[in-house]
């Protein structure tokens, strides 16, 4: 809907919650009713650290700046700690490559690794990697590959998949990786020297968001190289 | 077998009515599975295993989320993961469940040779009758 100068009328597939020749300059709008003449919008002032309105922040560990405020790019508010552990990394680092972590619907947190029903269907952790990442790096499906973050490594065999496909971000390509997390120090699988005992928790980074305290463990920056 | 004995009573990771529930069976059944609304998540594979009391066994990663390469003496029940592409580049998994599908015309029973190695009941379910295999596959 817009105002048509020459007929003196709002004009277009709808009509005015307001009278129809009522110029933009005298700034009728529809929310009459309104001392404000304005529309309201409602966010409950104690229920969220970080606003009352959602932000788009990116993630503290980001392959890019935030397209909307990029001196403002992460959450200000956000948990973290300040151990050793603690390190961020960035692409100027070297972490270029997205990562995320998942669970498999084969594997329950940590303790089926100890089940050789489970273990029988899926027998041994793997990184998820794009084709075209896979292709870039000489790696093949089964290599073992190292992923390293700001804060340790881990390594596992590569699954070679078209399923994880590049991103186009901010006019550079991003791949993206995932790690199911379902082992660890002890198991089927690690007790028979099939896995590098290492958890993928070391790689992800101890960030929380300031509302629900749910760990950033979706989206951190890492590299891979080939063992 | 008397009827109804095969009438669904539960159905696993379902909410809501049970399909055919009160229905009145005829003598012969056979077998139904709605590959669609698979996730994958194999443990139809585990329960046979189980059901049927067959060992675990190791198996080896080969870059591919399905258990193994085809079913085995000792696994009768594979879920096969096939990736397809979609029109629009997107890729799908369409999974396939691989076991006796107990055939109103079973293709195996009329290749087989051997005399009452393949057997079909009256009541549709088909049957492998080890002792009179001679291994031919």
């Amino acid at each position: 809907m817009w105002w048509n100068e020459s007929s003196g009328r709002w004009v277009g597939n709808d009509v005015p919650d307001f009278k129809a020749d009522s110029a933009p300059k005298d700034h009728m709008g529809p929310f009459i009713m309104n001392p404000e003449g304005v529309g309201r919008l409602f966010g409950p002032l104690a229920a969220f650290q970080d606003g009352p309105f959602p932000e788009h922040y990116e993630p503290t560990e980001s392959p890019i700046a935030n397209p909307l405020h990029p001196a403002h790019s992460q959450n200000p508010v956000v948990q973290s700690f300040n151990t050793p552990l603690d390190k961020l990394g960035t692409p100027a680092d070297g972490f270029t490559v997205v990562c995320t972590t998942y669970r498999l619907t084969e594997h329950y947190h940590y303790w089926t690794k100890n089940n050789p029903m489970n273990v029988e269907l899926v027998p041994e952790p793997f990184v998820e990697i794009p084709t075209e990442l896979a292709d870039e790096m000489g790696i093949q499906g089964g290599e073992r590959i190292k992923v390293s973050s700001a804060r340790g490594s881990y390594i596992a065999k590569a699954m070679v998949t078209r399923r994880i496909r590049p991103m186009q971000i901010d006019g550079k390509r991003v791949y993206q990786i995932g790690i199911p997390i379902h082992w660890g120090y002890r198991g089927i699988a690690e007790d028979a020297g099939r896995t590098a005992l290492s958890s993928v928790n070391l790689l992800s980074p101890a960030v929380t968001d300031p509302n629900a305290y749910t760990p950033e463990f979706k989206g951190f920056l890492v590299k891979v190289e080939k063992v | 077998m008397p009827t109804g004995t095969l009438q669904i009573r539960q159905i696993s990771g379902h909410s809501g009515t049970i399909p055919g529930a009160g229905v009145q069976r005829e003598e012969e059944v056979c077998k139904y599975v709605d590959v669609t609304t698979c996730i994958g998540c194999k443990a139809c594979e585990v329960a046979c295993v189980e059901w049927n009391d067959m060992p675990f066994q190791q198996t080896t990663f080969d870059n591919t989320y399905q258990t193994m390469p085809s079913t085995a003496w000792n696994y009768w029940n594979l879920i096969k993961f096939n990736e397809h592409q979609r029109e629009d580049g997107t890729l799908q998994w369409l999974m396939r469940k691989d076991q006796c599908m107990h055939c109103e015309d079973p293709g195996c029973l009329r290749a087989c040779p051997a005399d009452g190695a393949i057997v079909q009941y009256t009541n549709g379910i088909v049957d492998f009758q080890q002792e009179n295999c001679i291994g031919c596959q």
